[in-house]
């Protein structure tokens, strides 16, 4: 009895897919048997300080809410990049800025003209924070602010 | 239709994956208990159906990954032996007639076996116990496993097939003897 050709080629092919599956099986259980409990809540955001490059400048931190002190050397002062928020999920977030102080703007980016106090982050990205202080008699200023995401 | 030696592969590939299987399962749990590692059963753990043994924290899940690595390496080990004793003194075609003899007395000749039965044995025993080392190497460059437990694996994996090789040249020494005689 004759067998078509394409026939025997595909028989032969299956038969060696299912070699390969035979022999990988063992390897893969072993590989996803056993696992370490995953993290059971994953931060939204990282928060990385860089207040210490700007002298004079501390800053506080209670959950959600940020508190910045600075002292000014000028009447309207702007500080770039105190802190840098990182999406670390695998996923685009949304983050605000939600600030209590009058005479501080705190935005999102670097760039004074455009102040953003919302942003889309894609995933396994980072964005710096920075502060404009306007102008203000008080050299000692204080800004309090909360990141959001959404 | 299909060829020979696939067919015969995959026939003597069922019982090398099993076992392989089986001795994750028991290294792992010998672990468990042994070490006293807290566990827990997550059902749908992997696969969406298949359960899998979660552990609390990474030197847990790292301890019992060892144990459980070296016991399917174990049993690697053991198969791999069972076929290169086999093919040293069992092989129909150098057996040793004097054992030949005793076998026959004792009523046990199914052990002798031929070099097509063997080698396909061994080939895929060889290639269970290469993957297993290449597996605990990979293991250890995540640093999942301990550096010892590699090069000891890689160490028997290279002397094995060193035996094998062996054979397989008095195997091909017999086969021109054989056509030149």
């Amino acid at each position: 009895m004759k067998h078509h050709p394409l026939l025997k080629i595909c028989l032969n092919f299956s038969a060696v897919i299912l070699l390969l599956a035979l022999i990988i099986t063992p390897f893969y259980f072993a590989k996803n048997f056993s696992q370490v409990a995953g993290v059971k809540s994953q931060s939204p955001y990282l928060v990385v300080s860089q207040v210490e490059k700007f002298p004079g400048m501390t800053l506080t931190q209670d959950a959600a809410s940020f508190q910045i002190s600075f002292t000014k050397q000028g009447a309207s002062q702007a500080y770039l990049g105190v802190l840098i928020v990182n999406n670390p999920t695998n996923e685009p977030k949304k983050y605000s800025l939600q600030e209590s102080s009058t005479n501080n703007n705190v935005f999102f980016g670097e760039d004074l003209q455009n102040q953003l106090t919302q942003i889309s982050m894609p995933p396994q990205t980072s964005v710096p924070v920075s502060i404009l202080s306007s102008d203000s008699p008080f050299l000692s200023q204080t800004v309090q602010f909360t990141i959001q995401s959404q | 239709m299909v060829a020979k030696s696939i067919t015969k592969l995959i026939d003597e590939a069922i019982i090398p994956a099993l076992a392989l299987i089986l001795a994750k399962i028991l290294g792992l749990y010998l672990a468990i208990y042994f070490l006293n590692l807290p566990f827990e059963i997550k059902s749908k753990g992997f696969l969406a159906i298949l359960p899998a043994v979660n552990f609390a924290n990474l030197a847990d899940y790292t301890r019992a990954e060892n144990y459980s690595n070296l016991a399917m390496f174990l049993a690697a080990s053991a198969g791999a032996i069972l076929v290169l004793v086999r093919a040293h003194f069992f092989h129909q075609s150098h057996i040793h007639p004097k054992l030949q003899a005793k076998l026959a007395s004792l009523n046990l000749e199914s052990l002798i076996a031929e070099s097509y039965h063997l080698y396909h044995q061994a080939i895929i025993w060889l290639i269970f116990l290469w993957l297993t080392v290449g597996f605990l190497v990979t293991s250890t460059i995540l640093g999942f496993t301990y550096p010892q437990i590699s090069i000891i694996a890689f160490l028997v994996a290279a002397n094995f097939s060193w035996v094998l090789a062996i054979d397989v040249e008095k195997e091909i020494e017999i086969s021109r003897e054989s056509l030149s005689g």
